[in-house]
């Protein structure tokens, strides 16, 4: 074994250097006949007959040598290697064609590696997980936020209780937590969750151990498992840190493990604990909040062999018995259907279908890049035809001519190839930080084996398939034809050579169009869906969130939230008397503020106009919020009707509610419509519990996730701050620069308490813009593809009607010999081109109405088939046509009749 | 006296491993004069096979060529078994001796056996 694989790395080395190796032989075999002649020489032979019978025995020098070369190489690598040499040759000689090649594989495979890698992290393998593929997501239809739906925090209790149905099952929200003790106080993105968490995605800890359920169940909570990153920047990446404690919301608590890189589930977690929600919602809590309005995104792990259908019914009979257990929380509207989807599909969410159109642009690229690599190669054939027609006809086989074009193609697919590869690999980091921004998904994109051998098979197959053909036709035509002295202009053969270049260029038009008209309707949807006013205006608006540290102890209620409040308010009246700042408010959650499953936790209330046994049956469930007043007038959100929050609502919040009396809350224009359709709503008590809420303002209707979606149509009710969230958003109204209103807003806090940390500092119009996220890089991807085919496509009819013009000559100079004048030439060549063109614009516009239903995921607000649109992008690809054909047109003007017609 | 054979494929590579293995660092022209000789001239080597069958045992291992000069002072390559070739040798001798055994059990006379 080990000798024949010695033997046979020895044969591909001796695939090289073979002339050295040769020489050596050479000498062998000459001491050979020497030897023997010197044998015969003693036998009586004279010097020279004995050399010659010495050479006759040992049979024929050539036979030896090309046995012993067999012996010594792999004979199809020396071939392939010699194949590899003249190919290089020749491609280095045309190197215009060469680098054309080049440089439209490299944009193309670039192209592709990038959405190929982005689909990998964001639809294939978003999380470094075992079998994720039979993790599900579970919630009710929230149509807000569909992707990141949850249940209650009874049910997910319950299914954890049952575990009949899951593996594992485990329900998170967001636990803000403030970092002490380590230097300045830090801000840590951190994951309440209940104990199964970890087993749902049966994640392997880098360090230490994850907790369990069991951890849940004996009370020990009060532990944390840190993200890679977390570890790396808290400790300086210590090994030893397990077992360390840190302060968290004055709180102790354990590090006990630390999670491999990249996994970050739910998006930008930091540090996961059981501790807060476990406590907030433990078994021990009201009721009340354990069926709140609060609904905690949910995923769970399905038992081997168990589909989703079976686990969409097992979780509908658990709802009924839910539902028959505890009637007063199950009304007409909730139970919400419960949906259940495949993790995947819920992490990839909106931006599955825009990736999809972007998979089609990319196909429809690399379609367009085929074609003109096919018409570069066909226009070189040309040229070499006759080349080839001398080798086939001196005996070169036609298998020998396809197979140097096959490596010409391979080495022209490796190169372009490669060359993508490394504009990818360069521009990935820049893309993928860019994209980040808007899409938090896209930050890790990363080129794998997985998108290399996927980059790798597409540039074979599209460099081989076209390729080979021009060289198939170049090899099948007539070496007679070609050979005799009108060869190049012979009829047959240029005839179907034209046609193939006709129709290349006609399906490179096509497609260029389609895309064209793609990135159009993306990038008009985009301008559209900017211009969608919110409710509220952005503009000079800065939000920054603070976390306070939890109330200590067991006490959760009026201490804390009267410090909160009063903090709150006293940093609130410092920012409204700083100049520069014209408005300042708080509130829970900033609209658009949601960017996935950790800001996902719903807050719904159910709100009827009646009180009473039958109320909640009949209840509608708006968002709610908690804001100050201020926090309206730093929106500029119009007050519709009465006087709104005065000021006293907070104290009478934190004081009056929890004793059930009545509060005072504003609601929106929508609530209002819902509620009191053709009534004032001012002074109106709302269920469905006494003593209800009165209702002191209407406000105007704010978009809150989505500048495109619908939004919540039960609209919205706004309460009054009352210091019971830990972590609020603080609004600014200023014409300050961000940096500058950034540092006046740390100063007052820090003097206010100086271990608060001020974080996620974003100026409202970038929040908003983000929310146009994934429509942006689509429009900005889409813009690039449909820029590249366009280039592609008019490189391409520039080629094609040069070549068809040089092959015309003939014809052209005798028609000027007949009298035609330049212009009339001018007017020929143009004319095929734009025939050219127009078939293209043509068949262009066909296949885009036929496909442009596909656009539904980008398109807003647009006429993806609008009449003007699309003249206008057949205008524009048309005259860049014309433009292209123009050198072609002129140098046919310019041409010299008698040279023309001499030549040959 | 029977016509010259060409010796059989894959029994040349034995056959040089014995001789080498018996005589010693050889060169090809004396290789091919001692399987000649041991074969009482029934066999012979032409060099188209001999030298590829030199370049495999020695791309194998088993043995090893070197510029040497011979006893006429000519200057020639000589080769040497190595000791992995004196292993394959053992075994070559063995399997063939199993195969040279059994072929004569084929070929002996009828119920002999």
């Amino acid at each position: 074994m080990m000798s024949a694989l010695r033997a046979f790395v020895t044969r591909v080395l001796g695939t090289f250097g073979g002339a050295r190796r040769d020489g050596e032989l050479e000498r062998e075999l000459e001491a050979h006949v020497t030897l023997a002649a010197d044998e015969y020489v003693r036998r009586g032979l004279s010097a020279a007959d004995a050399r010659r019978q010495a050479i006759i025995d040992s049979g024929g020098i050539e036979h030896a040598k090309e046995a012993y070369r067999d012996q010594r190489s792999i004979r199809w690598m020396e071939t392939l290697r010699r194949d590899v040499r003249t190919s290089a040759r020749s491609l280095r000689r045309d190197w215009m064609f060469t680098g054309a090649v080049l440089a439209t594989l490299m944009l193309t495979t670039g192209a592709t590696t990038m959405i190929l890698s982005a689909i990998e992290s964001v639809v294939l393998r978003p999380l470094p997980v075992a079998r994720l593929d039979r993790i599900i997501t579970i919630g009710h239809g929230v149509p807000e936020l569909a992707a990141h739906a949850g249940m209650q925090a009874a049910e997910v209790f319950d299914l954890e209780k049952r575990n009949d149905l899951f593996d594992a099952v485990a329900g998170f929200r967001p636990a803000d937590l403030n970092l002490t003790g380590a230097g300045t106080p830090q801000h840590i993105t951190a994951v309440a969750t209940t104990g199964q968490f970890f087993e749902v995605f049966d994640v392997r800890p880098y360090l230490g151990r994850l907790y369990t359920r069991a951890d849940v169940d004996r009370g020990t909570t009060s532990v944390v498992v840190m993200s890679y990153d977390l570890w790396r920047e808290v400790t300086g990446g210590d090994r030893r840190a397990i077992g360390r404690t840190f302060q968290l919301n004055d709180s102790s608590y354990t590090l006990i493990g630390v999670l491999p890189p990249r996994f970050a589930y739910p998006t930008g977690a930091e540090l996961w604990t059981p501790k807060t929600l476990n406590e907030y919602l433990d078994r021990n809590a009201k009721e009340v909040f354990r069926y709140g309005g609060e609904v905690i995104p949910t995923v769970a792990r399905l038992p081997d062999g168990v589909t989703l259908p079976q686990v969409q019914a097992s979780i509908e009979a658990a709802q009924r018995e839910w539902a028959a257990a505890k009637p007063e929380y199950y009304t007409r509207r909730n139970p919400r259907p419960i949906e259940t989807r495949e993790f995947t599909d819920a992490w990839s969410g909106e931006l599955r279908p825009i990736l999809v159109v972007l998979v089609g642009a990319v196909a429809l690229v690399v379609l367009i890049a085929c074609a003109n690599i096919a018409c570069l190669q066909l226009l070189r054939a040309a040229g070499r035809s006759r080349e080839i027609a001398i080798r086939i006809a001196l005996g070169g086989s036609r298998a020998d001519v396809l197979r140097e074009s096959a490596v010409e193609t391979l080495l022209l697919a490796i190169g372009g190839g490669g060359l993508g590869l490394l504009l990818a690999r360069g521009s990935l980091d820049i893309v993928s930080s860019a994209a980040a921004a808007r899409i938090s998904e896209l930050g890790n994109l990363r080129i794998d084996p997985f998108v290399l051998a996927c980059t790798a098979a597409v540039t074979t197959l599209a460099a081989l398939l076209f390729g080979l053909l021009p060289a198939l036709r170049a090899s099948n035509s007539d070496p007679r034809a070609a050979l005799s002295s009108a060869a190049s202009r012979s009829q047959s053969a240029s005839v179907a050579k034209g046609r193939f270049l006709r129709t290349a260029v006609v399906a490179q038009f096509a497609l260029a169009l389609a895309l064209l008209l793609s990135s159009a309707v993306a990038v008009r949807s985009l301008q559209r869906l900017l211009k969608v006013n919110p409710g509220f205006s952005a503009a000079n608006v800065l939000a920054a969130r603070l976390t306070l540290p939890a109330a200590r102890g067991s006490d959760t209620s009026l201490a804390w939230a009267t410090h909160a409040l009063a903090l709150h308010e006293r940093i609130l009246a410092r920012l409204r008397t700083t100049p520069g700042i014209e408005a300042a408010g708080e509130t829970d959650v900033i609209p658009f503020g949601y960017h996935g499953a950790l800001d996902a936790t719903i807050h719904r209330m159910a709100v009827t106009k009646d009180f009473g046994a039958d109320a909640m049956r009949q209840s509608l469930s708006p968002n709610y919020w908690y804001v100050d007043g201020g926090y309206f007038r730093t929106m500029e959100i119009p007050l519709l009707a009465g006087p709104g929050f005065t000021g006293h609502e907070q104290d009478d919040q934190v004081r009056v509610y929890p004793k059930r009396l009545q509060v005072d809350v504003v609601i929106d224009a929508q609530l209002a419509q819902r509620l009191f359709p053709g009534e004032n709503a001012i002074g109106k008590s709302i269920g469905p519990n006494a003593p209800g809420l009165r209702i002191v303002g209407v406000v105007g209707s704010v978009k809150k996730y989505n500048l495109g979606a619908v939004g919540n149509e039960d609209g919205a009710i706004y309460l009054a701050a009352a210091g019971t969230q830990s972590t609020v958003t603080i609004v600014l109204r200023t014409r300050l620069p961000t940096s500058a209103a950034t540092a006046l807003l740390r100063n007052v806090v820090a003097s206010e308490d100086p271990t608060l940390p001020v974080f996620d500092v974003q100026t409202l119009p970038s929040i908003v813009e983000r929310s146009t996220g994934s429509r942006q890089v689509a429009s900005w991807l889409l813009v690039a593809f449909a820029a590249l085919s366009f280039v592609l496509a008019v490189l391409g009819i520039y080629a094609v009607l040069s070549y068809a013009t040089s092959q015309r000559m003939k014809e052209l100079g005798i028609r000027m010999a007949l009298g035609a004048q330049p212009f009339d030439v001018v007017r020929v060549v143009l004319a095929s081109g734009a025939w050219l063109a127009g078939a293209g614009v043509f068949v262009g516009v066909g296949c885009y109405l036929a496909v442009s239903r596909a656009l539904a995921a980008i398109t807003y607000g647009v006429n993806q088939n609008d009449p003007t649109m699309i003249g206008a992008a057949a205008v524009v690809l048309g005259a860049s046509a014309m433009l292209a054909c123009l050198p072609a047109a002129v140098r046919a003007a310019r041409l010299d009749v008698v040279e023309t017609l001499r030549a040959d | 006296m029977a016509a010259k054979r060409e010796v059989q494929q894959g029994t040349l590579s034995l056959m040089i491993l014995r001789t080498l293995d018996v005589l010693g660092p050889l060169h090809g022209f004396g290789i091919g004069g001692r399987i000649e000789e041991t074969s009482r001239g029934r066999f012979s080597v032409n060099y188209g096979t001999l030298y590829p069958v030199l370049l495999k045992l020695e791309q194998e291992g088993f043995i090893k060529g070197a510029w040497g000069t011979s006893v006429n002072n000519r200057r020639a390559k000589f080769y040497t078994i190595t000791r992995a070739g004196k292993r394959q040798l053992a075994r070559e001798m063995r399997a063939w001796e199993e195969t040279s055994t059994i072929m004569s059990w084929f070929l002996a006379p009828e119920g002999s056996t």
